[in-house]
């Protein structure tokens, strides 16, 4: 029996308690190798692809599409060619019979958050991996986001330290007050909230506004940065910013209006699914937001703040940049434009969320970088 | 995000408005609530508690009760908001609207429009609805068609707590009168409810459910029994999609026109007599100008042209229940 290796119902981040297959990859009896893109999960955040584990042959294919089960649930079963029908069938009904969904607490209510305060503002976070030891991780979300974000790369970044993420103001559930939206405000958010958690150095990721803010940060404050990572990064030289999207996410009010640009910020627009639409028609609903989002809008299209990063660069010797040539919110910086030191990584199969798109490499690529 | 109750929502939604507007203000029969009970003032809030404590944080200056005087009670309520106060004016029981009739219909929905646009009345009637209570045919209707059929009025009809809240700020917020109705048997219904203050335009309907085959649409209460319907048929095949108006006036008719384009079938559940019904009005409206997409008749369920029964049995029965409804959506399925 040892050689047959279950494929379960994957688990992408805490709030995962199910997921619905959409379409299998490969076809029972087709040959395996480790990573092949095995079948497509649907979750109530996104879409994505769960990959083959190990090398083999697809010997059952037991979830069939539209079907939707809870995490660790059974979707199919590799085996060598060697293996008798017999010895699957018994390996199916013996997982079957014994498999319970879990149902913690933890995970039914999502990803834990709690608030501190900095610059004179509630600022929501969240913690893993607090018992771990080594350098802290510090997420950054990007415009119109929140941590919410990070579901598909928290949990594995934090299997080694503790990571945090927070939610810049004017997003998720921080206060809505966005001063004059500019990275150096957000860049003394982000000094006030690890003063707050008590964190001197921090591995600082950053997501497109967020990547601008961590290189703002890293120019301003770098004793207080033992890494720097930027995805899809905004601000860069090379880099664009697509002001329609921003404008259409920042005065869109109806999910009909909302969800076209939604589609803009993935390479696949099958990727976004209603819930994701709704709870961004909800989040755009709360007093404030819309003002919030008008004032990042006017900064950006200002550009001081990206002239100013720009200057700056040569401030920082080192750094991990993911981008894709399929951007179509920010672009790709130019790699002959940044410093010698920094390492550019394109994902061109992703488009503006390759910690979603691609949370796999993306996580990789960053274990990789922080050492 | 934590879960709260319809009730509690509309708690939170007007203590919230309170705390930002000092102008926005509570009147109505037992609002301070639990005056002369043992809990003393504050401690019951209204009859089915929606407003419970805020009498304790607000004081008698801003929750207060009043006499048993319907036609009082929103007569001064347009005073005060002609005069630059926001009130929030209870009728315990839709029914006994009656009694104030005029006070509605012929003053405040009239006003802005009789002083050329001069006059604003920022005020919210909010009511119960319903049947299923047990109470009898006068504290049991629904009278959403009346209020609909009124120029100068908006109508809300929050399905579930997410919702309620939403439109509660939207309601005081507006400048015009709002009749908020809520259904006495959703108050103990739950959903996920931020604790952030936020904001649901009127004339913005929720596609609950998408699906291809039907278009099911529900009011209030009715919501929850079109939901359950279309999640039992979808296991035999048959794909409704359900549609939550949220307000009957103003309607979004763009968002029901498309459905049925896409559908061509209707079911319109409503908790209502027949006649004059939001099922009549509806319908009327897809025959107007979507009649080219209807591959079937359409088919309203709504109550028979009764007082609301007081047996249990025959209320039951009297209200558009599951069964009906799925008997509906067979019907325009077989075409």
């Amino acid at each position: 029996m040892s050689a047959i290796t279950p494929i379960k119902m994957p688990k992408w981040g805490l709030s995962m308690i199910e997921g619905k297959i959409v379409e299998w990859h490969k076809k029972e009896g087709d040959a395996l190798k480790e990573g092949d893109d095995l079948v497509d999960v649907e979750t109530s955040k996104i879409t994505n692809v769960a990959e083959a584990p190990t090398a083999g042959i697809l010997r059952r294919i037991v979830a069939q599409p539209e079907d939707t089960l809870p995490v660790g649930a059974l979707l199919a079963v590799v085996a060598d060619a060697s293996v008798g029908n017999a010895d699957i069938d018994a390996f199916i009904a013996d997982f079957q019979s014994r498999f319970v969904p879990e149902t913690d607490e933890a995970t039914i209510s999502g990803i834990p958050t709690k608030t501190l305060q900095a610059a004179g503002r509630t600022i929501r976070y969240a913690a893993f991996g607090e018992d771990k030891h080594g350098v802290p991780v510090l997420l950054l979300h990007g415009y119109s986001a929140d941590l919410n974000n990070w579901l598909f790369n928290a949990p594995v970044l934090s299997e080694a330290r503790p990571v945090y993420a927070i939610d810049f103001p004017g997003h998720g559930g921080s206060d809505k007050d966005v001063a004059d939206g500019s990275a150096v405000f957000l860049a003394a958010v982000v000094k006030d909230a690890m003063a707050a958690l008590g964190l001197s150095r921090v591995h600082l990721v950053g997501h497109s506004m967020g990547g601008a803010v961590a290189v703002r940060f890293a120019a301003d404050y770098p004793a207080s940065v033992a890494s720097l990572s930027l995805l899809a990064p905004a601000g860069l030289p090379g880099s664009i910013i697509n002001l329609d999207f921003v404008t259409g996410i920042a005065e869109g009010r109806r999910a009909k209006d909302i969800k076209p640009w939604l589609e803009e910020i993935v390479a696949d627009p099958n990727l976004i699914t209603k819930d994701m639409v709704e709870a961004m028609v909800k989040y755009k609903r709360l007093d404030g937001v819309e003002e919030a989002l008008l004032v990042y809008r006017d900064r950006f299209a200002a550009g001081a703040d990206a002239k100013a990063i720009a200057a700056d660069l040569p401030k920082i010797p080192a750094a991990l940049v993911i981008a894709s040539h399929n951007d179509k919110i920010v672009g790709a910086p130019d790699p002959a434009r940044l410093p010698s030191g920094w390492r550019v990584v394109f994902m061109d199969k992703t488009g503006h969320m390759p910690h979603m798109e691609a949370a796999g490499d993306v996580n990789a690529a960053l274990l990789a970088h922080m050492g | 995000m934590p879960k709260k109750s319809y009730r509690m929502a509309i708690n939170e939604a007007i203590r919230h408005e309170m705390r930002r507007d000092p102008n926005v203000i509570i009147l109505g029969e037992d609002v301070a609530g639990g005056q002369g009970s043992s809990g003393g003032p504050g401690k019951v809030g209204s009859v089915f508690g929606v407003l419970a404590g805020l009498y304790d944080e607000f004081g008698a200056e801003r929750v207060f009760d009043t006499p048993i005087t319907e036609s009082a009670i929103i007569g001064a309520a347009n005073g005060a908001a002609m005069t630059g106060l926001r009130p929030i004016a209870e009728i315990m029981f839709v029914d006994f609207i009656g009694v104030c009739l005029d006070q509605v219909y012929n003053q405040a929905a009239k006003f802005r429009y009789m002083f050329g646009g001069k006059a604003k009345t920022p005020l919210v009637i909010r009511s119960t609805i319903g049947a299923g209570f047990r109470a009898g045919a006068q504290h049991s209707q629904t009278l959403h068609p009346l209020f609909t059929s009124i120029p100068g009025l908006k109508v809300v009809m929050p399905t579930n707590a997410y919702d309620a809240k939403g439109l509660m700020i939207e309601a005081i917020r507006d400048d015009d009168p709002v009749i908020f109705l809520e259904s006495k048997l959703l108050y103990d219904t739950e959903a996920e409810v931020p604790d952030e203050a936020y904001r649901i335009p009127f004339g913005e309907a929720n596609i609950v459910r998408e699906g291809k085959d039907v278009t099911i649409v529900g009011f209030g209460l009715m919501l929850a029994r079109a939901q359950q319907v279309a999640e039992a048929l979808a296991k035999e095949g048959i794909d409704c999609e359900v549609i939550d108006p949220r307000t009957t006036s103003p309607l979004d008719e763009d968002t029901l026109l498309e459905s049925v384009e896409k559908t061509g079938r209707l079911v319109v559940v409503d908790e209502s007599p027949p006649r004059c019904s939001l099922a009549a009005d509806i319908a009327a409206i897809v025959a107007d100008k979507g009649f080219r997409s209807l591959k079937a008749p359409v088919k309203k369920v709504t109550c028979p042209h009764t007082p609301v029964p007081f047996a249990p049995s025959l209320e039951d029965e009297y209200m558009p229940n599951p069964r009906r409804i799925t008997e509906a959506v067979r019907a325009v399925m077989a075409g």
